[in-house]
């Protein structure tokens, strides 16, 4: 993995929210990379900053989030542009959003306009970033309506978006992504509101599509089954903070990481035998803390079930190399620690 | 020796189409078109299909929270006659509803905001008028242990409690008046998987303390493999296969039932998702196809499904697991793969 080409390298990333109920500290120093034409998977539960994390790349974190500290580094025409030091109205910001980077979102009808043809919508992607003429524009949208397996795609590009069924609408949303053919496709829960048929089609769809056009796609969910199925490397995200990354393969088949291991067995599972057929599952104790209180030491110490008193709920721990392709940030695998 | 806690025959409900200046009855979306099945005392079953099936149609229906267009809904309630609960008067009905309840799947949307914990656990015990002021109070605080959440907690408003802990409240409503039969619907959708577990083991140990029945509606098809005893598979508004839960997903006869376990993706990255050739949305229940109405979509049809409506038979049983019945033409001929293959 690690001969192939960066294109994204986050680094020490902050995002703070000064609300009047308080400070919420969403993104706590994410360390994250991309290369290229991989699928990288960022899993974790609500409230973990997953979202966050891929907002913050295209700059469109709601108020009032900003980003504090850290960079974002995106390997564009042949060099890196920090994409956190941009201006927010500026022209390189804009050729990003959108055109170098393209996202999908979860809910397809909230995210469409409700008052303009898909058609139009997906061609308005093209002539914001492109010097193209209205029906080139069009003839291109067409194409991209047609690519993302829209059926008698002429003709659907008349329709508007409450014409369409949830899949129709995400396979829209994906066109209008891709228009551009964008380094980056971030897919935020972008199959989670579509039913397991549908979600399947979207996914070798957008497996599909990554090989023709050679991007590399950051996939934001809590499903697991998901994550395992379409990327070849998982970040584990927990409060704000990466607690692990690995390849897919070592993740599901040995974490490292308490929480992911947790997480994981949490998920009921198809079973060969009836022995764990309407038994009780494993689960991870208590809730996830509400976002203004600031743990002290590992934000994951009061429910893990591996903390060492006195150590976990006082030192933060750092993200500890295993080898080249696995992190993880606990205590456990610091050297003269004990693991388990 | 089993014993029955529900028998519901022939479940219909139509939402009528109506067009134009007088509106006129144009036609009708068959949400439910001819459900049949029994629930025995202490099972839970599953009801699985994608969005539009008309799962929830048929769980509501069960109590009447939405009125059925036609068939029947016996109900047996321990010791006495069945009676039917689509006849019955508003009175009956009413005592009959402290018998059947339903968890929602939304903890942010089935709870009133502007009432306490204590009041919302409250409210079926003073609607039904049980017991004295004290000794409700007393009650919601037992139902709050039983679903795990401290009693000090009562004079909360949910908007102070996590997801988790909310369906938890949801789940205490519930029981407050000893339910025989649950309806969940889509209970445990809305929650982080953490969360999930804990919630689904609080489902499974309440069934065991209270002898619950459950109609348990989702459309994640691990969680109801994990839980249900019996599943059934609904496409377009009727029943397509219905078995004991390891009897179905080992070895499905239906298409759709192979196709729809060949779609999940498992949190396992030695699986290749291979999904079947299952092309096209699922069909809107306004526009029913002819025959069985899953042929358009199906790999096996032929010209029988699409002429001829299947009828539900059932399967000949390897072994003693239970009934297995399936409304498809070419189940016998048909080798379909379940979710180990």
């Amino acid at each position: 993995m690690s001969d192939r080409n960066r294109i994204l390298e986050i680094s020490d990333l902050k995002v703070e929210f000064n609300t009047k109920e308080g400070l919420v500290k969403a993104l706590q120093g994410v360390d994250l990379e991309l290369y290229e034409q991989e699928t990288l998977g960022l899993v974790g539960e609500s409230g973990c900053g997953k979202s966050m994390t891929a907002r913050a790349m295209l700059r469109i974190i709601p108020e009032p989030g900003e980003i504090t500290a850290g960079s974002i580094m995106f390997f564009v025409n042949g060099q890196w542009t920090d994409i956190t030091k941009l201006h927010i109205d500026s022209e390189e910001l804009r050729a990003i959003r959108g055109q170098r980077i393209g996202m999908i979102f979860q809910e397809p009808m909230t995210s469409l306009s409700p008052v303009h043809t898909v058609g139009s919508q997906v061609a308005e992607a093209l002539t914001l970033h492109q010097t193209v003429d209205r029906k080139t524009a069009n003839n291109r949208a067409v194409e991209m309506l047609s690519l993302v397996g829209i059926p008698d795609a002429k003709s659907r590009a008349n329709s508007y978006p409450f014409e369409m069924s949830g899949g129709m609408r995400q396979r829209v949303m994906i066109a209008m992504a891709l228009t551009c053919s964008p380094n980056i496709l971030i897919a935020d829960e972008a199959t989670t509101a579509l039913d397991v048929t549908i979600q399947a089609q979207i996914l070798e769809l957008l497996q599909r599509l990554q090989n023709d056009m050679k991007m590399a796609i950051i996939a934001v969910t809590h499903n697991l089954g998901v994550v395992a199925a379409i990327s070849q490397r998982v970040s584990v995200m927990y409060l704000g903070k990466i607690v692990e990354e690995a390849s897919t393969v070592d993740i599901f088949d040995d974490p490292k990481h308490p929480y992911t291991e947790a997480l994981l067995l949490s998920v009921p599972q198809f079973s060969e035998t009836e022995e764990h057929h309407r038994r009780p599952l494993q689960t991870i104790e208590g809730d996830i803390p509400d976002p203004y209180t600031q743990l002290p030491g590992c934000p994951f110490h009061p429910r893990c079930t591996k903390r060492i008193d006195g150590h976990c709920d006082r030192v933060v721990p750092e993200m500890i190399v295993l080898h080249d392709t696995r992190k993880v940030r606990c205590h456990l695998y610091q050297q003269g620690g004990t693991t388990t | 020796m089993t014993d029955t806690i529900l028998d519901v025959q022939d479940l219909r409900k139509y939402f009528p189409v109506k067009k134009g200046f007088f509106r006129r009855h144009v036609g009708d979306v068959k949400a439910v078109d001819g459900v049949s099945f029994t629930v025995d005392r202490g099972e839970t079953l599953g009801l699985v299909g994608e969005s539009g099936c008309g799962k929830t149609t048929t769980g509501r229906s069960v109590l009447r929270a939405i009125e059925p267009t036609s068939g029947s809904i016996r109900f047996f309630e321990n010791g006495k006659d069945p009676v039917d609960v689509t006849q019955l008067t508003k009175a009956g009905m009413r005592h009959l509803r402290q018998k059947m309840q339903m968890i929602f799947q939304d903890p942010y949307a089935s709870l009133n905001p502007r009432m306490t914990v204590e009041e919302i656990v409250k409210e079926p015990l003073f609607c039904f008028g049980v017991g004295t002021a004290r000794e409700r109070r007393e009650r919601v605080g037992e139902l709050l242990q039983v679903v795990g959440l401290d009693p000090k907690y009562m004079s909360r408003y949910p908007h102070t409690f996590s997801g988790g802990q909310r369906q938890r409240i949801g789940i205490a409503r519930a029981l407050a008046l000893h339910p025989d039969l649950i309806v969940a619907d889509e209970a445990v959708s809305a929650l982080d998987v953490s969360v999930q577990a804990q919630v689904l083991n609080l489902i499974l140990e309440l069934q065991n303390q209270f002898h619950l029945t459950y109609i348990f509606i989702a459309h994640d098809i691990g969680v109801v493999d994990h839980i249900c005893d019996r599943v059934a598979v609904m496409y377009i508004g009727k029943m397509v296969e219905v078995a004991g839960t390891k009897s179905l997903f080992r070895s499905p006869k239906h298409p759709y039932t192979e196709a729809l376990l060949s779609a999940v993706p498992r949190p396992n990255p030695h699986y290749e998702l291979k999904r079947m050739v299952l092309e096209g949305e699922v069909v809107d229940p306004a526009h029913r196809p002819s025959g069985c109405a899953f042929h358009p979509r199906c790999r096996y049809a032929d010209g029988l499904c699409a002429a001829e409506t299947p009828a539900m038979e059932t399967v000949p049983q390897e072994d003693s697991r239970g009934s297995h019945a399936v409304a498809c033409h070419h189940f016998k001929e048909l080798q379909l793969k379940g979710v180990f293959r």
